[in-house]
This record gives C-alpha cells, sequence and structure tokens, in this order.
C-alpha cells in the first residue's frame, strides 16, 4: 500500500475513521478503540499536566484537567478554551484529536503515510465551521492529505445506495445530537435527496439522559440521595450502563451492581420499566420513519448512527415500511467513515466514482412576492433561496400602493429578476380603502416538495383601518423548485 | 470422526453443511472470544457477546453465587464486589496445576471453570444458528501451555460439552499470525514476528512467509518464546503492590486489614491505572472507597520504574525469542516486521522497548483487532483444517495460504548418563506435527533381574530451548514391565514418542529390537502408567 485512504467521521458524541482496503475493495474501519471491537472513539479531548489526553482515555480523568466535548458543534464560532491556562482556539483542540486518531490508524501499517482524506460534515454546516475543520487538519499536519469535505448525507448515500438506482431509499441516522432521516433516490448521475428532517429531541444523546435519570431514580429508591462524593460517580455509573440497557438483546430484566456504594448493592432495572424509557424513542423513531417515506414507494430502510446499536431502534424502524428491505451495517457507528472514505478512494479513481448529491429539496430560488411600485417591480422573497421546503417561514407583509378600489392581486414569483410567476391570488372582500392603507400579509409553506400552499390575509393598518378578515387561498404544482 | 475424515465428507458435499459450526475460540486469561467460519463471507465473524457493553469479548470471568446460579463474563465482572470470594479470575493461569478453586463448600479445578467459560462462549455461539452442531473447534492455547496445561485445555472443551465435535488445539501468536496473514499482503521472504501480550502470557512466534509454489503463501514458524506467566495480571500485581503502600501510608489499614470487596476494588483500581497510563502521562488513582477517602497521583514514569524488572525481563524474552530460532539465531535486522497483539501491548513502553531491540520504528506493526485476532486465526486455522479454504472462489480473491502446525517445546525423555541426568530429545521444537514421531534405541543394563525386566521412563516436555533438566515439565511417568529376563546389556528397547496436533497429545510405544514385546502408552501427570 503506497498510503492510507480515509474517511473521517468527528461526530459529537464519537468519532471514527475507515480506510480504504484496496484488496477487499471495501471500506473497512478501523478499531480505535483499543481493539475490543468497537470501532469508534469518544470525541472528547482532556488536556491534563501539559499533555492532551484523547478518546477513552479522556473519560475518566477530568477532576482537575480541562475536558473538551462536542467539538464539531464548536468549530467556526471562533470559540477558545482554555487548556493549561493557554487559550487555545476549538480548532487546534480538534486538530489535536484528529492527529492523534490517523496517528493510530498509522500504527497498522508505520511505512504508510496518508493519501488521501475525506472528512464528513453534518448537513448545512455553515461555511465558516468547513473552514474550521480544514484548519484543524492543517494543524494536525494533514492539510494537504484532505482532499475534501462532504455532506454527512453524502457519505452516507456513498455508503449505503450502491446498486440501488431508481429505488427510492430511506436513510435514518440515529446519531448522538439528532435523530435525522430522509428519502434518497440514485438516479441519473445523482443522488437526490428527496427530504431530510432533524428530530433532536429523538437523538441518541436524549435517550442516553432519559437512560441515566431512569438509572438514578432506582439508585435513589434503594440508597437515597447520593452523597456529595457519590454524585460523580453516580454519574458516570449511568452513563457506562447506557449502552448495558439500551443495547440488551432480549427482553430480560438487567442487574445493576452498584459497586461504589458502599456497602456495594446490586438493583434491578426490569424489563417494563427499561421499555418505558425507550418506548417514546421507538414510537417517534417509527413516525418519523414513516413521515420520510410517506408518499413513495420505499424500497429500503437502511440504518446509521450509533443509536442503531441498540436493538429496540432497529426493530421501531424496521417496523415503518415492513415490506421494504432493512439494511443495516455490521457497524451503524462507523457508516458515515465508511462512506467518506469510499468517496475518497472514489476521487483517486480506486473506487467506483460516486454520484453526486443533488437536494432537490431545497429552494434553487427564493420563492416570494413581486411587488410592483410604478413602473418597477421589486421582489421580496419569503421562502429564501437555499431553504428546505419544509421549513417554516414567517409571514410576510406588504404595504399596498393602491387604493383598493378592484381587488387586490397578489404576485408570487420563484426568483427575482428572470423569476417565474406561480401563481396570481387575488384577495377579496375588501372594503375600499385609500391607497397605503392596506396591509397584505402573504404566507407560504410546502406540503410536499412540490406542493405550494400560498395563503394571502387582510392584516389591516392601524385602529383606523382594522382588517376586514377577507383572505385567500391556493395550491400550486411546482415542476421543480 | 477426524479433521481429515471430516475435510472429506465436506470435500464430497462439496460446501459446508447449513447446520455445522466451525468455530476458533480464543480462551484467554482476560477476555474471551469466539468466533465462526461463515461459509457466505469465507471469512470468520467474531460474535458479540458483550451484552451490548460495548466490547466484543467475554471477560474471563467466572461467578458462583448462592443457590447455585453460576454467572459467567461481563456481569460477573461488573459484581465482583458483591461477591468477592466467589468470583475466578485469570483462572487460565493455573490450567495443568493441581491448584483448586473453593466455591459454595466445593473445590473446582481451573478446567472446570474454564469450561464454564467455554459453555457460555458456546451457548452465544448457538444462539446465532440454534440448528448448528459445532462440527470443528479449535481453541488456542499459549506458547508457553505444558502437556498438562493443553490436555486440561481439552478436557475444559469435554466437560463443557463439546466433546462431540472435533477439537484442536494452535499456540496463539500462531492463529494471529493467520489472522494477520488474511488481513495484509505479506511478501515472499519476509519474516515476521508476533508479539502477543496479554492478560497472563506473552507469546512470540517468528514466521516466516514464502511463496512456493507461486500463487500459494506458506507459513513456516522458524521460532517460539514467551513465557506463560508474563502478561498483564502480573503488571497490575505490581500496581496493586503500589496501592496498599499508599493505603497503608494514608489509612494505616493493610492488605490483611481491609474487607474483602474492597481488596476486590484495589485490584480493579491498578488494573485501570495501568490501562489509563497507556493513554495519558498520569493519572489520579481515587481510593475514594477507603476511609478517609483520599486521592494519589501516578505517573507513567514512576509506572514504568516500578515495572522495570518486569520490562527488562519483556526484553530479554523478545531477545531469546530472536537467539532460540530452530535453525539458528536471528538477529533483530532477520525480522521485517514485528505485529502487536493482545491487550497489553497497548503500553507505550512496549512499543518503546520494541524500538530499542529492533532500532527500526516502521518495523512496528499494530494490529487493528488486537483482541479479536486470536480467535480470528483460530476459526480461520478450524476452517483450514476442514479444507474450506481451498476453495477455488477463495483463492481467486487472496493467496492461498500453507500452514502446518509444529511442535512449540522439544520433548524427550529423562536420561541418566552416569550420575547425572540429563534430557534427551527426541521431538524436536519446530518439527511439523506431520513428522513428529521420533523413535531412540537404549540397551537395559543392571546388576540385579529386575532391572531387566522393569525399567521407569519419564517423559519430560523442555519448554525454553536451555532448561536444564531439572526445570523441564513432567508429561507423565511410565512404568514398562514385563520385559524378557536376560542378561545386562542384552535388551535393546526402541521408545517411540509421538505428538499429535489435536492438542498436541503425546503418546508412546516402547518395543524390544530383537522383537516380541511391544507397549503402547500415553504418559499423563500425576499418575504413574503401568504398561
Ligand atoms: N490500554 C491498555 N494499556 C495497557 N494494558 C491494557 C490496556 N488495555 C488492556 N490492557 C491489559 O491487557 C490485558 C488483557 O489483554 P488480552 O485481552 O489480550 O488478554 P487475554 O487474551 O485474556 O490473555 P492471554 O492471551 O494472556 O491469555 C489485561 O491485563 C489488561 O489490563
Ligand atoms: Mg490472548
Amino acid at each position: 500500500m503506497s498510503g492510507f485512504v480515509l474517511g473521517i467521521d468527528i461526530g459529537a458524541d464519537s468519532s471514527a475513521v475507515a480506510y480504504y482496503d484496496a484488496v477487499r475493495g471495501e471500506a473497512a474501519a478501523v478499531d480505535i478503540s483499543g481493539g475490543y471491537g468497537v470501532p469508534s472513539s469518544p470525541t472528547v479531548v482532556e488536556y491534563a499536566n501539559g499533555e492532551w489526553v484523547f478518546g477513552e482515555y479522556a473519560l475518566s480523568g477530568g477532576e482537575d484537567g480541562a475536558v473538551f466535548t462536542r467539538l464539531p458543534e464548536r468549530l467556526g464560532k471562533g470559540e477558545y478554551a482554555s487548556a493549561g491556562g493557554r487559550p487555545t482556539p476549538i480548532r487546534e483542540i480538534t486538530g489535536e484529536y484528529i492527529r492523534d486518531m490517523i496517528a493510530f490508524v498509522k500504527g497498522a501499517d508505520p511505512k504508510a503515510g496518508v493519501e488521501a482524506i475525506v472528512a464528513a460534515s453534518p448537513a448545512d454546516w455553515p461555511a465558516a465551521a468547513a473552514e474550521d475543520l480544514r484548519a484543524a487538519f492543517v494543524h494536525a499536519g494533514y492539510g494537504s492529505a484532505l482532499a475534501d469535505i462532504r455532506d454527512a448525507r453524502e457519505c452516507a448515500a456513498a455508503r449505503l445506495l450502491a446498486g440501488r438506482d431508481g429505488q427510492p431509499t430511506i436513510i435514518a441516522d440515529f446519531g448522538a445530537g439528532a435523530f435525522r432521516v430522509g428519502l434518497y433516490e440514485r438516479r441519473g448521475g445523482f443522488v437526490d435527496c428527496l427530504s431530510s428532517v432533524s428530530y433532536p429531541d429523538l437523538g441518541a444523546d436524549a435517550l442516553g439522559r432519559a437512560a441515566d435519570s431512569f438509572v438514578a431514580g432506582l439508585y435513589e429508591k434503594s440508597a437515597g440521595e447520593p452523597s456529595a462524593r457519590d454524585v460523580r460517580q453516580l454519574e458516570r455509573f449511568c452513563r457506562s450502563h447506557r449502552r448495558l440497557l439500551l443495547g440488551r438483546q432480549s427482553a430480560k430484566d438487567v442487574k445493576l451492581y452498584v459497586s461504589f456504594a458502599y456497602p456495594p448493592f446490586a438493583m434491578t432495572a426490569r424489563d417494563a420499566d427499561i421499555r418505558a424509557v425507550t418506548k417514546p424513542f421507538a414510537e417517534g423513531i417509527r413516525a418519523a420513519v414513516t413521515a420520510a417515506g410517506e408518499r413513495a414507494a420505499v424500497s429500503a430502510v437502511c440504518l446509521m448512527g450509533g443509536g442503531f446499536e441498540y436493538p429496540f431502534a432497529r426493530a421501531a424502524a424496521a417496523k415503518a415500511f415492513p415490506r421494504a428491505e432493512l439494511i443495516c451495517p455490521k457497524v451503524p457507528a462507523v457508516a458515515l467513515a465508511e462512506g467518506a472514505c469510499l468517496i475518497a478512494a472514489a476521487g483517486l479513481g480506486l473506487a467506483p466514482a460516486f454520484p453526486k448529491l443533488r437536494d432537490v429539496n431545497r429552494l434553487s430560488r427564493g420563492v416570494g412576492v413581486r411587488v410592483r411600485a410604478g413602473n418597477a417591480a421589486r421582489f421580496f422573497p419569503i421562502a429564501p433561496e437555499g431553504a428546505y421546503w419544509w421549513d417554516k417561514f414567517p409571514e410576510g407583509t406588504f404595504l399596498l400602493t393602491e387604493p383598493t378600489d378592484a381587488p387586490p392581486v397578489v404576485e408570487i414569483y420563484s426568483g427575482g429578476r428572470d423569476g417565474v410567476k406561480l401563481t396570481d391570488l387575488t384577495l377579496t372582500g375588501l372594503p375600499r380603502r385609500p391607497a397605503g392603507t392596506t396591509v397584505v400579509g402573504v404566507s407560504l409553506a410546502f406540503s410536499a416538495a412540490d406542493t405550494l400552499d400560498v395563503a394571502v390575509r387582510d392584516v389591516g393598518f392601524g385602529e383606523q383601518f382594522p382588517s376586514a378578515g377577507g383572505s385567500a387561498r391556493t395550491k400550486v404544482k411546482l415542476e421543480t423548485i | 470422526m477426524k479433521w481429515e475424515d471430516c475435510k472429506k465428507d465436506i470435500d464430497r458435499r462439496g460446501s459446508l453443511p447449513e447446520d455445522w459450526f466451525v468455530l476458533g475460540i480464543d480462551l484467554g486469561t482476560t477476555n474471551s472470544v469466539v468466533s465462526y467460519y461463515s461459509p457466505s463471507s469465507g471469512a470468520p465473524e467474531t460474535i458479540d457477546v458483550s451484552d451490548g457493553f460495548g466490547k466484543i469479548p467475554l471477560p474471563s470471568v467466572v461467578q458462583w453465587r448462592d443457590g447455585g446460579e453460576w454467572v459467567v463474563g461481563e456481569e460477573a465482572y461488573r459484581s465482583i464486589k458483591l461477591y468477592p470470594d466467589s468470583t475466578v479470575r485469570s483462572a487460565k493461569r493455573y490450567m495443568g496445576t493441581d491448584k483448586t478453586f473453593r466455591l459454595g463448600g466445593k473445590d473446582y479445578a481451573p478446567e472446570e471453570i474454564s469450561a464454564k467459560i467455554l459453555e457460555e462462549l458456546a451457548s452465544r455461539a448457538r444462539a446465532i444458528n440454534p440448528k448448528a452442531e459445532i462440527a470443528g473447534l479449535v481453541v488456542s492455547v499459549p506458547y508457553g501451555f505444558d502437556d498438562a496445561a493443553k490436555k486440561a485445555t481439552i478436557r475444559a472443551c469435554e466437560l463443557a460439552g463439546l466433546g462431540g465435535g472435533l477439537i484442536c488445539l494452535i499456540e496463539e501468536p500462531k492463529a494471529a499470525a493467520l489472522a494477520m496473514n488474511f488481513k495484509r499482503e505479506l511478501e515472499d521472504g519476509e519474516r515476521v514476528l508476533v508479539f502477543d501480550f496479554g492478560g497472563g502470557t506473552l507469546d512470540i512466534t517468528v514466521f516466516s512467509v514464502t511463496e512456493e509454489p507461486p500463487g500459494l503463501t506458506r507459513l513456516t514458524v522458524i521460532s517460539e518464546g514467551g513465557d506463560a506467566a508474563h502478561g498483564g495480571d502480573a503488571l497490575d500485581a505490581i500496581l496493586t503492590e503500589q496501592c496498599y503502600d499508599w493505603i497503608e501510608a494514608k489509612t494505616g489499614q493493610t492488605r490483611e486489614s481491609i474487607v474483602p470487596e474492597n481488596r476486590a476494588e484495589v485490584e480493579i483500581r491498578a488494573r485501570e491505572a495501568k490501562e489509563r497510563l497507556s493513554g495519558a502521562k498520569s493519572f489520579r488513582v481515587p481510593f475514594t472507597f477507603m476511609i478517609p477517602p483520599f486521592i494519589e497521583n501516578l505517573t507513567r514514569e514512576r509506572y514504568e520504574g516500578l515495572a522495570a524488572a518486569f520490562i527488562e525481563k519483556t526484553r530479554q524474552l523478545t531477545q531469546k525469542a530472536l537467539r532460540g530460532a530452530y535453525k539458528g539465531a536471528l538477529a533483530p535486522g532477520d525480522i521485517s516486521r514485528v505485529l502487536l497483539e493482545g491487550g497489553s501491548s497497548a503500553a507505550p513502553w512496549v512499543r518503546d522497548m520494541l524500538n530499542g531491540v529492533f532500532g527500526d520504528e516502521s518495523k512496528i506493526y499494530q494490529s487493528e483487532r488486537p483482541a479479536l485476532d486470536i480467535s480470528v486465526g483460530a476459526a480461520y486455522y478450524a476452517a483450514m483444517k476442514m479444507g474450506l479454504l481451498a476453495g477455488r472462489e477463495f483463492s481467486a480473491e487472496r493467496r492461498a495460504v500453507a500452514f502446518s502446525g509444529s511442535v512449540p517445546h522439544d520433548i524427550g525423555l529423562e536420561v541418566t548418563n552416569g550420575a547425572k541426568k540429563v534430557f534427551y530429545t527426541l521431538i524436536r521444537r519446530g518439527t511439523p506435527y506431520a513428522l513428529a514421531r521420533k523413535d531412540a534405541v537404549f540397551t537395559l543394563s543392571g546388576s540385579r533381574p529386575e532391572d531387566m525386566t522393569r525399567f521407569d521412563l519419564r517423559v519430560l516436555e523442555r519448554i525454553n530451548r536451555d532448561d536444564p533438566v531439572e526445570d523441564c515439565r513432567l508429561i507423565g511417568d511410565i512404568e514398562v514391565t514385563g520385559l524378557p529376563p536376560r542378561p545386562s546389556g542384552g535388551t535393546r528397547l526402541r521408545i517411540t514418542l509421538s505428538a499429535a496436533e489435536e492438542g498436541g497429545v503425546v503418546s508412546g510405544m516402547v518395543e524390544d529390537a530383537g522383537g516380541g514385546y511391544k507397549r503402547n502408552f500415553t504418559p499423563q501427570r500425576g499418575k504413574k502408567t503401568r504398561v
């Protein structure tokens, strides 16, 4: 091997790295946990006694060192944190983490360099954050190896959608920060993202916290309020038992042994109670997946993200489309890194070229109102360009410069200067008012990617010209958005 | 059925029957792992037995609870403090010894404890395919296991109800080498040193890679070494001592005076500190369970100082494995790669020490899955022995591999030479099992009549090449009787020893070179076999 071709996923909670195995022609996750078969490592960095400590090793310490977590969320904000009294940019801390991670990978083949890296980034990441991530790679000494930073959805599609041309496929990503689910289809040299929704309340973090408070409750039932000394211990105990409760393979009670207490004692987490913790998440996941595929002939549901290591979550997702194929990679937590790695390999011509992601659901042009003022016309976007159609857009209000002798006509356009008229909407039922005294409110909402709901209403103008309650609405079918 | 027959059976059917399981088990001191050969992927798959706890291996911990319940693995490990007196860890260290564990008023031999672990692993494997029967099983053992320890391992398999299928043992580093070969492309002419540093043992194996004929990669073991009692547990013990010193200084309590559950806690803390110091240069060891509670700062430097003698011994064992190669000493420069395996190899000093020995950092390779390789390799070996890896699809993807097991230690007899006892080698280490059948002729002499009709035979195993006869391990004592009465010097006896690959079990034969008399024997430790 001349050099490693890597895919890296720096997650809010845990990170993973995969290398391209040219012999097998596939991406293989590297077990950066120390070899016990967990190929992801907590995204935690600690600075203590003048040295950086990473991942699993950083989790236990931290009483007196500085501990940095949730790094990707903190990129791009110009944030500094104190490491040993020195203000250190988050991107540098991230860089240290990246360096350590890659050093671990290189241990597997010390003679090989790093040829190319693709890093996955959260969908919709601000450019400043991506810039910071680039700077982190530079800090780590891999600035030139970093070939690209790619949208996580694109990486996921690279890993999961091979060979699925023309088949609408759901990808559900059960990440720490959010549960994300989208509908994708490979066609015509593109991967179309038909929908993509993020549910922060359904994220694995939220689930973990629910499990923690359940365990803390059990503890308090047996031992009462934890003493000041035990609070931290209990916290750590809860965290380290998350997987045990949530990841159980069968519907059985789970015994927990509280070793840090004196005297140590055992407590039982009953099956029904564990189920009560997971139930809202199971239902939420099922509903979210169902919603994502509502109007499509879903051929498969692909699972990825650490949360899908939990059997209950896999089962819940499977229930949404019982007739669709369920695709779950062996280690869902590293699917993203593997996808990024495939993109890197494709970039070097090692792996089949990968179609680009096309966001068919982002508005390619703003949608709004064209307002005439004399000879000129001005465009006021309500749903701005780049927004997702499912976003909520605040109502726009416009002052009419004409008297309401005739019912005013609101022109809805897609795009400004050489935009396309989508519809005209006539607001009837207005009393006669002089020019400059009528305010019209325009609301836009997409009920589907191709269906725009337009509503106009009489807002009124001060106390003198109160709203007469007039309104109109219509639906517009769109070719493209 | 024999492996060979099994192979023929599979050949005839053209594929592995669906309800046959082929397993590889790494029965480790600290962690155990099971893999099964998956015909669909043509590679072993490791079975996650963590119960969702995150790590694939099963902690080698066996616990007995009142009421007769056995708890094995992760749960037993998590509850050590609640059952400090009835939890057994590291039973593997005592395999083949007379040590027993007293649990619930009964004594258990080490193999009975190991059997519980095997039972658990097998039941997890069966859960994948409940209809399957375990047709072939390869269990890995440390290089340093003597005959008694190997027999105890086989016995543990039988006790675990695995005796119905085929069982074979393989030395752990050989399994690691096999796993590595399937992961990476080894090149013709390479010499690879596998450094497997686990919880109980250090195993070192050097093997050479040749391509003959082209397209066939042949792995040949050219040296083995290590120590069956040199592993992470010993480092834990060093740190545990240090912890007791701190406890005594801070609280006035001693090892003897503190309650058993806190003794268990001290050991856990010591191990945690050791592991943390692989990633950090210092670690604050919490003794929050003591009264008064306190915290001690331990630096990596100080830890390495405490372990200096242990580290030095590790270096010497490495050098010895180079010197003791079967066909003449190897120099560090002869080794093209060093492959690190096992949990203890994560310690930075291991790398430093090996850098010192080999003088080239770029030779040191860290396995990507050090905790799983051995069981993966064992499963590959099981599959190889069943002829499953010879298939065309397989060699199309990867080069075919030839690998044969070899006898790890010298096997021979204790012979009196004048007044001195010496070790007489019959089967030399490194001999392939297929050729491991050697004989020698001895002349019987003596002044009393019974000297000519009976005599005692001691079958020994020499673990380290330069061990004196006193340090050799006893395989078994044989009393040979009923020889024809002849005058002194008139009887010449041919003694043959052979070692079977399945478990390395040694058996032998005594025959009168003059014909007529011929007896077979299987030596066993702990009792004299009379033939
Ligand atoms: N990060 C680490 N740094 C140092 N030691 C570690 C680390 N992680 C695990 N260990 C040690 O590795 C040992 C376990 O390794 P492993 O699982 O390879 O052993 P094993 O296979 O059970 O033992 P053996 O092969 O000797 O029978 C334990 O002593 C453990 O403390
Ligand atoms: Mg081992």
